[in-house]
């Protein structure tokens, strides 16, 4: 690692001020991200990222090293420098991030466009589903050599289009893939719903192929609840209560694997607000039910809803079903 | 993670590593301009202090 590392200039910043944001794109939600670029500032490539599961799953010191390589490859024919035109769009250029004050984190880069993207008019839910990961079109990259399928799920987009395990994927929508950021940053450049084509290179005969991906509406979508730049929006249900038991849930009529729990006492003024009593029997949300624990339930709404929107939470008192409408905070 | 951060700095000695101590610029601009006279890619960390 050292005689590669040694190949490269190596720079550490700890904030993120006067970076052009145009240029400098990634995903924002991390502690620890890398560019490999040349002085023109021609970017080879990403390296980083995490998902909802761990913070550093993804990553690993042979996945970095054959990012590495891969930069090093593109450095030896590197494409022509693209020259952004007009003025630099820094974290202190957003409206939202002046007057911010102390070191500005990466984060805060996500909130502060998401601020003006607001006051702007121009913000959509779907916007908050940005670098996907690439399970979303069926696929999971091997850690340690970040562009190769390491499983592809059935029915899938990457099944039907025909990925195999142990394809390397050269491209994505054009964007060059040797690792998981890349790939997250080239499904986020990917259309909402469409196509888009991928470029994998096959050990077979066929040698490097072009496969188009179908993307069905809905397909950015994934779990947001460990973003820290959403922590504002994603509600938090107030909820102090038990599961229920097997045997409760079975004198009720309800499947044991069903998620369901009580309310106890004291109750919480948001819930009270909304016609919560102790007691109360919680066994779904808006007529959907989950599977698991009341962490799987109340996980659920975090992943599904935003703050300020209102939740129909279905319950259970004295045997008999209603629905309480509660406003998330 | 902070770990893999470490590695990059080719050792780990107790308490916390200076980058320039293991050849790490901590200036953008002046990574840019050792990357073109010396003809390297750079390899730029984005890290947030903890």
């Amino acid at each position: 690692m050292n005689e590669l590392a040694e190949q490269f200039v190596r720079v550490r910043l700890t904030a993120i001020p006067q970076m052009d944001l145009r240029r400098f794109e990634f995903d924002c939600d991390l502690t620890w991200f890398v560019f490999f670029l040349n002085a023109d500032e021609t970017i080879y490539g990403r390296y980083g990222g995490r998902d909802a599961a761990s913070a550093d799953a993804r990553l690993s010191l042979k996945g970095l090293h054959f990012a590495m390589g891969k930069a090093l490859e593109a450095h030896r024919s590197p494409p022509p420098a693209t020259k952004l035109e007009g003025p630099m769009v820094t974290p202190e250029s957003l409206a939202a991030g002046k007057g911010h004050k102390g070191c500005i984190h990466c984060h805060n880069v996500k909130e502060f466009q998401r601020a003006d993207a607001v006051k702007a008019g121009t913000f959509t839910r779907e916007s908050l589903h940005g670098y996907p990961p690439p399970e979303n079109l069926g696929i999971t990259l091997d850690v340690d050599r970040g562009n190769v399928i390491s499983k592809v799920l059935e029915g899938s987009a990457a099944a039907k289009a025909g990925f195999k395990v142990g394809d390397a994927i050269a491209s994505i929508g054009g964007h060059p893939v040797a690792s998981f950021a890349d790939a997250t940053f080239a499904l986020h450049k990917a259309p909402a719903s469409g196509t888009i084509l991928v470029a994998v290179e096959r050990t077979v005969s066929d040698g490097r192929r072009k496969t188009t991906v179908e993307l069905a509406e809905g397909w950015k979508k994934s779990n947001l609840t460990w973003r820290p730049s959403l922590l504002d929006i994603l509600p938090s249900l107030a909820f102090n209560a038990e599961e229920l038991s097997a045997a409760e849930k079975a004198k009720l009529g309800l499947d044991e694997k069903r998620a369901v729990f009580r309310q106890s006492d004291p109750v919480h003024h948001t819930l009270a607000k909304a016609g919560f009593l102790a007691g109360d029997i919680v066994i779904g949300f808006d007529g959907k039910t989950v599977k698991g624990s009341m962490g799987d339930l109340l996980g659920y709404a975090r992943r599904n809803y935003l703050v300020g929107d209102t939740l129909s939470v279905d319950v259970l008192r004295d045997g008999k079903g209603i629905a309480l409408k509660l406003v998330l905070k | 993670m902070f770990a893999l951060a470490i590695a990059l700095t080719l050792a780990a000695p107790p308490g916390r590593p200076k980058p320039q101590e293991y050849g790490w610029l901590t200036d953008y601009a002046a990574g840019k301009a050792q990357a073109a006279k010396t003809g390297k890619p750079m390899l730029l960390v984005f890290r947030c202090d903890p």
